[in-house]
């Protein structure tokens, strides 16, 4: 029966007897990772109160312009969420329904989805300023350039998440529905009500990751909540100041990600085991139709502008050569940094999900603290990294390359997590059973049961983390060593102290690196799960 | 005029051929039996006579018109039909009412609450008509997924082992549930099974899938 009462099976739930040494030592490891920086933080911050500074509690209360400020960065972000959402449920009905030899293609939107919004925004604001769209004097400005561009920056991301979400809906429900109803109420009455909490929980996500996001704005002449953080920072720099101004961000994304986590847990609906969901092409009205080729023209723009912008100015300045010599000890730093972040986060990731998806522990409170980190401001990591390693006895981390991995082991080890809990799930828990009755050892198991079957959530796991880390800014600027800088700053120096067909160059090559990971992990993903399918229904 | 017809209908899954030049007619109230073993191809005829998959070959015609070819097949609620699957496929957002009413569109809201609460007395789901598909049995939810195939009253009626988890008792109540039902709308009724004590009287036609080949 298809319904939500199916408990989840765990590794080990019969015969449990606690959390042997190991798991603690996990947790242990785990949890220094993610929320270290915070404990230092919250220390500097009551060592800063202690001191005498109470009157700077007041920052974490906004009033006069930094509320309105604060109004105007949660209407925007509303705006981005509210746009992905609609052309990625648009764009993923169309890739849904596509055939199913072309089946591996639906995952292709994931590969451009950890290439940087400022990549994305250098490429805009050169068609924008082209086509003298916005500003004046060719200064281009505004917030609507700002939320389209963090939409675009942000729409792979979308793609997938919608794509993932209508996965979920069951095949035999749409069928059943599809005998009685035309295919557009089908998608209004079963599909998406069924997909809602996925689908709700992603606009949460892209909600949160444009509320921390300072680049694309600041690009713009746009001021956000996040840019006043990093200002103040930049000013101060006082730990406990930019902590305390970003209390309000802290509890918006709190409160997004407790809701989130509650819709999901209420979700109704089981996983498809790996089937086509249309056995016949749906039969969609033509302004269904219309309103899908239209979205499928703006992700072909989002894909294509960045593309051709950035190769257009390399090829034509001849920058090409002239940036990648130059910059080649960056692009093996952030290679290095970027392997070891998604060599760490895969087991730690792996750990985690045997406690949470396997319903051992309580994962309601746990699990929020632990997705937690991915929601905050990257530059309050970076800034708790520093409290945290930067003292006598830290072990001399502190001015290595390791400070960029652990920042981005903060920010992105919990989706590692995330990516191998949402295959967990995939599988017919009649399988971990199964494997637990006939299992000789449980390493055995692990090699030829569990890694098999969560191979694809490896996969997908291991090219986030890659990809992001390789992008990642917020952080980085803030932790990396001292002589030595990643692709990331070198962009953004170039960025803020001109250079664009420099930039151009080395955009294109994190876009290029972005998308090999995305098309490996991808690839990787879809060639795991066909094996992993159990068939068609006979 | 045949209500169903089947010509020459081929169907594999990659190399394994699950159908293969299959025929059958069905006339106004004419009552189908498919007997075979597990794997043998009988759900993907059901799916096919549904317009939920495309054949590989032959056609399918529903009142002497073509309603599936390997390239084109008439979508599945055009085809006036009522399913019942091997597994109840019950929509969990809805509760047992709303899935029966679910197909009655055309009805007003209180016509459909008549005609889904007189299904689920004769089928002794009485007061559980709120309830949602998780807060069902296994037999509940089976005889719900019945009511709501036949609320419609369609004119083909396509049953997947619609008596599997059901005791004696339900099975007889189910039984005489569709009884009624047929010999007071005349649908075309194929009915798919395993077992040939289901289908030993009442059909006049009892086909039997042989199993599948591999190309």
């Amino acid at each position: 029966m298809i319904s939500s009462s199916v408990s989840r099976p765990s590794f080990r739930r019969s015969g449990w007897r606690g959390p042997g040494v190991g798991a603690i030592l996990h947790w242990a490891v785990l949890a220094g990772l993610l929320f270290g920086p915070w404990l230092a933080l919250l220390i500097s911050t009551g060592a800063a109160v202690a001191r005498g500074n109470v009157d700077w509690l007041l920052l974490a209360l906004p009033t006069g312009r930094r509320l309105s400020l604060l109004l105007r960065s949660v209407g925007m972000c509303a705006a981005v969420a509210a746009i992905d959402l609609a052309v990625g449920v648009l764009i993923a009905c169309a890739v849904w329904s596509s055939r199913r030899r072309w089946a591996w293609a639906r995952w292709l939107p994931l590969a451009l989805a950890a290439l940087p919004p400022y990549i994305h925004a250098l490429a805009w604001s050169e068609v924008l300023g082209r086509l003298s769209v916005m500003g004046r004097g060719g200064r281009l400005s505004g917030v609507w350039i700002s939320v389209w561009t963090m939409a675009m920056a942000l729409l792979p991301l979308a793609i997938g998440l919608a794509l993932i979400s209508l996965q979920t809906v069951a095949r035999p429900l749409v069928d059943a529905a599809r005998t009685r109803h035309d295919d557009l109420t089908v998608l209004w009455r079963v599909i998406l009500p069924l997909a809602a909490p996925l689908l709700g929980a992603g606009g949460g996500l892209i909600f949160l990751l444009s509320l921390m996001d300072y680049t694309v704005p600041s690009l713009f002449g746009v001021n956000v909540y996040a840019l006043e953080i990093f200002a103040e920072f930049s000013a101060s720099y006082e730990p406990a100041r930019a902590f305390l101004l970003s209390v309000p961000l802290l509890a918006i994304a709190a409160g997004v990600l407790w809701v989130g986590q509650t819709v999901l847990r209420n979700a109704a609906q089981e996983p498809v085991w790996g089937v086509s969901p249309w056995g016949t092409p749906p039969h969609w009205s033509r302004g269904f139709l219309l309103g899908q080729r239209a979205a499928l023209l703006v992700w072909a723009l989002q894909a294509a502008v960045p593309l051709v912008v950035l190769a257009g100015l390399t090829v034509s300045s001849g920058a090409w050569w002239t940036t990648l010599g130059p910059a080649g000890r960056e692009i093996a730093l952030s290679f290095g940094i970027a392997v070891a972040a998604a060599l760490i986060g895969l087991p730690l990731g792996w750990m985690a999900m045997n406690t949470l998806a396997s319903g051992v522990q309580p994962s309601g409170a746990v699990g929020w603290a632990f997705f937690l980190p991915v929601a905050l401001p990257a530059p309050l990591v970076g800034i708790g990294l520093v409290a945290l390693w930067n003292r006598a006895g830290a072990g001399g981390v502190y001015g290595t390359a390791w400070m960029p991995v652990l920042a981005a082991l903060a920010r992105f080890a919990p989706l590692a997590a995330l990516a191998l809990i949402a295959q967990y799930r995939r599988v017919d828990p009649l399988l971990w059973d199964a494997a637990r009755v006939f299992q000789v050892r449980d390493w055995q198991t692990t090699r030829r049961v569990r890694v098999p079957l969560l191979a694809p959530g490896l996969a997908a796991g291991a090219s986030l983390v890659f990809a992001l880390t390789l992008g990642e800014l917020g952080a980085t600027l803030i932790v990396a060593p001292p002589g030595q800088t990643t692709l990331t700053l070198r962009i953004y120096n170039y960025l803020h102290y001109g250079g664009s067909d420099v930039v151009a160059g080395l955009c294109l090559v994190m876009l290029l690196l972005t998308l090999a990971a995305g098309v490996l992990g991808a690839y990787a993903m879809g060639a795991w799960s066909r094996r992993n399918s159990l068939g068609e229904i006979r | 005029m045949n209500v169903v017809e089947i010509r020459r209908l081929s169907k594999a899954y990659g190399p394994v051929r699950v159908l293969e030049e299959f025929s059958l007619e069905a006339p106004k109230a004419g009552r189908v039996a498919v007997l075979g073993p597990s794997g043998c191809g009988k759900t993907t005829l059901l799916r096919l006579i549904a317009g939920l998959d495309l054949p590989d070959g032959g056609e399918i015609l529903l009142h002497g018109r073509s309603a599936s070819r390997p390239d084109w097949a008439l979508a599945p609620h055009l085809r006036n039909l009522g399913v019942v699957f091997q597994s109840p496929a019950l929509w969990p957002h809805m509760s047992a009412a709303e899935n029966i009413r679910f197909g009655l569109s055309q009805l007003d809201r209180a016509a459909a609450d008549d005609r889904a609460a007189g299904l689920m007395r004769s089928l002794g789901l009485d007061g559980l008509g709120e309830r949602y598909p998780h807060e069902l049995s296994g037999g509940e939810a089976r005889r719900v997924a019945l009511a709501r195939a036949l609320a419609p009253r369609p004119e083909l009626l396509l049953l997947d082992e619609p008596l599997t988890n059901l005791n004696a008792v339900l099975k007889q109540q189910v039984h005489d549930v569709l009884q009624a039902h047929l010999d007071e709308h005349r649908p075309v009724l194929i009915y798919v099974t395993h077992d040939p004590s289901e289908v030993s009287t009442g059909f006049e036609q009892v086909v039997t899938l042989a199993g599948r080949d591999t190309v």
